[in-house]
């Protein structure tokens, strides 16, 4: 699904933010990404979503080159991908429906289909009751969770959530982080970077470490810390 | 496209025009009040070029022949003259007759002729007139050349004069075309980075979710396009009134004056007014979404 060769990215202003990094991501694996803040983490999303090109190497999603694109088609890369972000993204004068359909109506979805599939995938995150609720009468975990079904309203192949339990408390995460291995389950790639550890030991799932742009660890089964 | 997507689109923009209905009305005034101007001079650039022609094309040449030229070198010329291209018309005045015009002229002033003694200082003449008037300066340049030829006489001057000063008034119209346009681009991408911004959010959603740029564009095009289409509407229709008037007014106190007709000239350039319009509000809805389509 996600292969790095060799890839390097520098800033602009000097700063290394990925050092000559390879790996390769499954389809249908659960890989959490964890480094210290800097460490080139959220380089790697921006490089996944054609966001960033990296300076050196080639970055291929699902078989495509990425920074070999033409900027005609990044739109439909990014059919591929649904994001989820720390600070939700959702737009406060829509309702939770609203917001899921919104990914899928401009990409020029079919009426019918948006009605049916944006209920299912609401109902998948457990939120079909509130869909008429605007985001500021939710909680921050029912936001995230809209914020997660927006993501896969276009049934992506793969999921990347940039710390999307970074705002939540304890509990809350663990429900979210259940809903990511729901989604998992049903075959899409997820790719989470995250600073939570106990989320991390919880899962017992991949681990890919980064420090300085360099990749020092990657387990099959692993913990946040080495030593786990 | 499909129509539903058009009409999102469309609902889009008209909703920014309430959104931002004072920057709106601002950049319409703005585009409205540029395109009168820019209206005025094309116009009055217009009339003058024409009124030049006009001028031109009834220019005659008086061509005054030598005090001692025979009746035989008077007829080679007049035969030399009926030669010449693009001459519609060749008259001749004998010293006799040119004494008589003069004498009728000065009917009420008899004085003056008494002083010359019975003496007729008058020359002979050629009066010639053109189908093209671009033939009357080479002409009159040829024929000054004769030997049984004084002097040659047309209205150069004047026509010279006019066609300088539509050209310096052409060129201030330029110069005042490039910086009226510039000051429109400026407002109305001014007024579309309002929206642009107010929907910043929503804009980077839709690039994560893969909408295509011309998705995102499309509105804010038409934002633009709306704010040049109305504003050049507006400059077009002050524009006709304007003329009409002016026609109107000139023709009552100066109705010599040769004027452009209203049709096909003034459609022509309200067309060409309200296209330049809209390109300008397309061109300064693009300048200011640019920043933030680049996610």
């Amino acid at each position: 699904m996600i292969d790095l060769k060799n890839v390097s990215k520098i800033y602009d202003n000097g700063s290394i933010a990925l050092d000559h990094v390879s790996l390769h991501i499954g389809k249908g694996e659960f890989v959490f990404v964890v480094g210290a803040s800097g460490a080139g983490k959220s380089t790697l999303i921006k490089l996944l979503s054609h966001e960033e090109l990296p300076t050196s190497g080639t970055v291929y999603v699902d078989s495509t080159a990425v920074n070999r694109l033409p900027k005609s088609r990044v739109p439909y890369l990014r059919r591929k991908m649904g994001i989820v972000f720390q600070d939700f993204r959702l737009l406060p004068n829509k309702t939770a429906e609203e917001n899921v359909a919104f990914a899928m109506e401009v990409i020029e979805s079919p009426r019918r289909v948006i009605k049916e599939r944006v209920r299912n995938v609401l109902d998948l995150v457990g939120l079909l009751g509130k869909a008429d609720a605007l985001p500021h009468n939710l909680s921050g975990g029912e936001q995230q969770r809209v914020a997660i079904a927006r993501a896969i309203v276009n049934r992506p192949l793969l999921l990347i959530a940039d710390e999307p339990t970074g705002n939540l408390d304890p509990e809350t995460s663990r429900d979210i982080m259940d809903t990511f291995k729901k989604i998992n389950h049903m075959g899409t790639t997820v790719l989470m970077v995250t600073h939570d550890k106990q989320m991390v030991d919880l899962m017992n799932k991949r681990v890919i470490e980064i420090v300085n742009g360099h990749v020092v660890r990657d387990e099959q089964k692993g913990g946040y810390n080495d030593e786990d | 496209m499909k129509i539903r997507t058009m009409r999102y689109f469309i609902s889009e923009a008209l909703q920014s025009f309430w959104r931002n209905s004072f920057m709106t009305i601002a950049s319409i005034a703005t585009v409205a009040l540029s395109f009168f101007i820019l209206g005025i001079f094309m116009t009055l650039v217009a009339n003058l070029d024409y009124f030049a022609e006009n001028l031109e094309s009834q220019v005659q040449i008086s061509i005054y022949l030598k005090e001692d030229v025979s009746t035989d070198q008077i007829m080679s010329v007049g035969k030399r003259l009926k030669q010449m291209e693009d001459v519609k018309e060749i008259t001749f005045t004998n010293k006799d007759q040119a004494m008589d015009k003069l004498r009728n002229r000065m009917k009420d002033q008899p004085g003056i002729l008494n002083a010359l003694e019975g003496k007729n200082p008058l020359p002979s003449s050629y009066e010639i007139t053109f189908t093209d008037p671009a033939a009357v300066k080479r002409t009159a340049r040829i024929v000054a050349d004769y030997p049984e030829v004084e002097s040659t006489h047309y209205g150069q001057e004047i026509i010279e004069q006019l066609f300088q000063i539509t050209s310096v008034i052409r060129w201030g119209g330029i110069a005042l075309v490039i910086f009226l346009t510039l000051a429109t681009l400026f407002i109305i991408s001014n007024t579309i980075r309002l929206t642009v911004f107010a929907r910043r959010k929503e804009i980077a959603i839709m690039k994560y979710v893969g909408a295509t740029n011309w998705f995102i564009r499309w509105p804010f095009l038409l934002e633009g396009l709306f704010l040049g289409f109305i504003g050049g509407l507006i400059a077009d229709i002050v524009l006709f009134q304007f003329y009409e008037f002016v026609t109107v007014a000139i023709h009552r106190s100066l109705a010599f004056l040769p004027l452009v007709s209203m049709y096909p000239f003034m459609y022509r350039m309200a067309g060409v007014l309200l296209i330049i319009s809209m390109i300008i509000g397309a061109v300064g809805s693009t300048i200011s979404l640019k920043r933030y389509m680049k996610v």
